[in-house]
């Protein structure tokens, strides 16, 4: 029996790629809609890139505006490249669309583990569960309704201004949504608000695959519950935390625009316009398709080195990465 | 953005009246049932009768067998439009504003010329000396203009609105300037600082939402100075030279007034950021003492406080300026400019039917249907003169009526001669009237009224026989025709975006600021190459306008 099973062991690692191939038919045959789904919706697109180096306009069908239309090599990122050097309007789209995520990286991602390990730490059951349900609802309101919201609450006869003012912290009561240098944080603040329970699930589901007898030997040694947080449940969920790192890092550059569409308006337009409303504006409201693509394509290129960057780093502090 | 208030004048300005069913006698080409579509830009949706089967659109079904199926602007428009030109999944008929360049480039309209040539007699007859406008440089026809072809005075949309209350309070002050605007205001906040429990508002706006920011902070401006509606865009009546309007010495004044109104509290705060909802919730509260909007924008909430018999806090629109020598531009004449309208696709399968179904539109029978309803049962020779019936005008006092008779929905985007007189020397158009005029106002509008001794809003402007007509029509159509991605409009939309931005930053900063700002804007706004945009407008004033004269010669 055991030499059986050992010479299979052995024929398995020998087998040559055919027989592999065979071996794992049923396997590869279970995979192959997930491939035809990843080229059909992840790669056959990038073929539409090529319209960045044209001037492409719609006459006819797609296709037949696509072969009409003139190549004109790099001009749509030469244009992208001036407008940063010149500090114009893609400049800023750029910076709204870097600052704003970089300051939901830090708050936005040290926020939820900071929450679940406290909702870990809750002892009774059932205002455990009260205080995450609650907390993850606002997920699930689009930011459509939640701009609303937030847009009452900050207006000048809203409750924060009423607030302020009766604790006589302001002499006049202050349209928030109209001053530019607090966009980034409002829009920080609301994002946090909406999506805390919500990012907080991941860290909870890998605080509770911690091992329990390592609690139980910290109490043995007296440690107290700041140091069993810091010494076992944080060192112990660290690679899901790095993960989860990378893969936001990743997602820096689509910041999103809803909320930015929402509640921006002309006047914070220096702080609130992002790239992916300044492609629509600029590319599809003008029906300027290959500028639209050109900015496309550069976030991409931006998010690939992102990635790869935090992916590196990762590896180089001997953490997890992924790629 | 500026045809919005067009269409709006257009469907309001008939559907606030209502009209008839005759037994119209007309040679209809062909009876055989069939269904037309029409792709309509705007937002029509629930404005209009879902199955074409008000008793107006009931009778043109009868005498021509055809049905009409809309389809209208959804959303982003851009993108359903974009989607369709790709598609080329055009309906029969399309009527496009701003994206009519998008459908000409990509060949989606039919040359109409020949065929009504061959089968569009009335068409040719409806307009007149303005046909020939409708041909572009080689001769051909995509579309039948939009606007009315011959213009009535109506009351003005675009005006200084105060609420009846504020003047009745004041023994119905004369108000001529922004000054006094802003005293009136100012006293009565004093003397009322709440209105049913909730702080009064002096003035407010509505920017938040892309484009309305054209609508309550440019255009006030440069109305208030005494440039008539020509785009963001002067055109000087004797040099026929174009200057973008915040390039002008001297403009900033009206945005100065309400930087004052902002920093005396007056303005309200919340003006520059507000949603178009929380914008109409405050008129509708009755709190809002004025605005400076236009009547279609803001009709909804007047409606509101009209239904709760609130009729004193409805507006008085009134011709307020910066100076007293500056002529309210509300009547500035202008040429009829037909640049855009419906026209025929190329997926239409029977252009000859489509072209009779259109020339039977531009009938005087049925321009008369379209417009005033059917006679006898909405309409009827009275005293001489074409009115509504009693029983029509008692009907149209439960909401809903209007889209029952559908009076006035075939008048846009479809070709309409809009005011003037037939050839039995009866109006066109009900509005022309100033007995049926004063009959739309409110109670506490015609004290107002009587107050200031006039019989309608449009009598306290200056009226049309004091400016230079304009020759070259609405200039602003052509600014907003050209493709959008031309160096002008690339141009243009940059300079406006720049204007959005800091019109709000200069009016909410402290007073101290303003000039700083404004300096700031001008200097930016020449860096953008706002010459070179001068230079691009006049010469396209110049294209289009010598075009057309040409071609009416």
């Amino acid at each position: 029996m055991e030499k059986n099973a050992k010479s299979k062991r052995l024929r398995l690692t020998k087998a040559s790629f055919p027989e592999r191939l065979y071996r794992q038919r049923y396997l590869l045959l279970m995979s192959v809609p997930f491939l035809i789904w990843v080229l059909l919706f992840n790669y056959l697109p990038l073929l539409g890139w090529t319209m960045a180096f044209q001037d492409f306009k719609l006459k006819g069908d797609v296709f037949q505006s696509f072969f009409a239309a003139d190549w004109v090599g790099i001009k749509h990122f030469v244009a992208l490249l001036e407008d940063i050097l010149s500090k114009g309007r893609f400049y800023l789209a750029l910076r709204n669309t870097l600052g704003m995520s970089f300051y939901m990286m830090v708050f936005g991602f040290v926020t939820p583990i900071i929450f679940a390990l406290m909702i870990n730490e809750i002892r009774s059951m059932y205002f455990k569960r009260i205080t995450q349900t609650i907390s993850y609802l606002p997920h699930f309101i689009s930011w459509v309704v939640a701009a609303g919201m937030i847009s009452v609450m900050l207006s000048t006869e809203g409750p924060i201004n009423e607030l302020l003012e009766n604790l006589g912290l302001i002499e006049k009561r202050i349209p928030f949504l109209a001053q530019e240098k607090l966009f980034w944080g409002i829009m920080t603040f609301s994002e946090i608000w909406k999506e805390l329970g919500w990012n907080a699930i991941i860290f909870l589901a890998a605080i509770t695959g911690v091992d329990p007898g390592l609690y139980e030997s910290a109490d043995l040694d007296g440690a107290n519950r700041l140091q069993k947080i810091w010494h076992i449940t944080l060192p112990c969920i660290m690679p899901v935390i790095t993960v989860i790192l990378i893969m936001n890092v990743g997602w820096l550059i689509s910041v999103g625009f809803e909320k930015q569409m929402l509640l921006g308006s002309d006047i914070t337009r220096n702080y609130s316009e992002v790239l992916d409303v300044y492609a629509i504006k600029y590319g599809i409201g003008q029906s300027r398709y290959s500028f639209g693509t050109a900015i496309g394509m550069f976030k991409s290129v931006v998010s690939i080195i992102l990635v790869l960057g935090a992916n590196l780093i990762a590896r180089k502090t001997g953490e997890t990465s992924i790629v | 953005m500026k045809a919005l208030p067009k269409l709006a004048a257009a469907a309001l300005s008939f559907s606030l009246l209502f009209s008839a069913v005759s037994p119209v006698t007309v040679a209809a080409a062909s009876a055989d049932p069939i269904t037309f579509t029409i792709y309509v830009e705007d937002a029509l949706d629930g404005r209009i009768e879902e199955n074409f089967e008000g008793d107006v659109s009931r009778v043109i079904t009868e005498q021509t067998g055809v049905t009409i199926k809309y389809q209208f602007g959804v959303g982003d428009v851009s993108n359903q439009i974009t989607l369709m030109i790709a598609d080329q999944a055009y309906p029969d008929f399309v009527f496009s504003r701003s994206h009519l360049n998008n459908f000409l480039e990509a060949d989606a309209y039919i040359d109409m010329a020949p065929l009504i040539e061959e089968y569009g007699p009335n068409i040719k007859k409806l307009y007149g000396d303005s046909f020939e406008k409708l041909k572009d440089d080689e001769g051909r026809i995509f579309y039948l203009g939009q606007d009315f072809i011959s213009p009535i005075v109506e009351d003005p949309e675009d005006s200084f609105e105060i609420q009846q209350a504020v003047l009745k309070e004041f023994g119905y002050p004369e108000v001529k300037t922004l000054e006094q605007a802003k005293d009136l205001l100012k006293k009565y906040i004093e003397k009322y600082p709440t209105i049913d429990g909730q702080p009064t508002i002096g003035l407010t706006l509505t920017c938040g939402e892309g484009w309305r920011y054209y609508i309550t902070l440019i255009n006030p401006g440069l109305r208030a100075m005494g440039y008539p509606d020509d785009g963001n865009f002067y055109v000087d009546p004797e040099t026929y030279d174009v200057q973008y309007a915040f390039d002008i010495d001297g403009i900033e004044e009206y945005y100065r007034w309400l930087n004052s109104m902002y920093n005396e509290g007056l303005l309200d705060p919340d003006a520059f950021t507000q949603t178009h909802d929380e914008y109409l919730a405050k008129i509708s509260s009755g709190r809002v003492l004025a605005l400076t909007d236009g009547h279609w924008e803001y009709v909804e909430a007047e409606q509101v406080l009209e239904e709760e018999g609130k009729y004193e806090r409805t507006y008085a629109r009134l011709p307020v300026t910066y100076s007293e020598d500056i002529v309210h531009p509300a009547y500035r004449p202008a040429a009829y400019s037909p640049m855009n309208g419906v026209g025929i696709t190329q997926n239409c399968p029977d252009p000859v039917r489509a072209i009779q179904f259109l020339d039977y539109l531009c009938q005087e029978e049925t321009q008369i249907l379209t417009a005033w309803g059917i006679e006898g049962q909405h309409w009827e020779i009275r005293d001489g003169k074409r009115q509504y019936t009693a029983a029509e005008m008692e009907a149209r006092k439960v909401p809903g009526h209007a889209i029952e008779t559908a009076i006035g929905y075939m008048t846009y985007p479809w070709p309409c001669i809009g005011g003037g007189e037939d050839s039995n020397g009866y109006k066109f158009n009900a509005l022309d009237d100033s007995q049926t005029l004063w009959d739309t106002y409110n109670e506490e509008a015609k004290v107002t009224l009587e107050a200031y001794g006039v019989g309608s809003w449009k009598e306290m402007f200056p009226q049309p026989s004091e400016f230079i007509p304009s020759e070259w029509g609405q200039a602003w159509l052509i600014w907003d025709n050209q493709p959008p991605d031309s160096d002008f409009a690339m141009l243009h939309t940059e300079c406006n975006d720049l204007t959005a931005q800091y019109l709000p930053m200069a009016c909410s900063a402290a007073p101290e600021d303003f000039d700083a700002i404004w300096a700031e804007f001008m200097e930016r706004l020449d860096a953008i190459g706002v010459k070179e945009l001068n230079e691009a407008a006049t010469q396209l004033l110049a294209d289009n306008f010598y075009v057309h004269v040409e071609a009416a010669e």
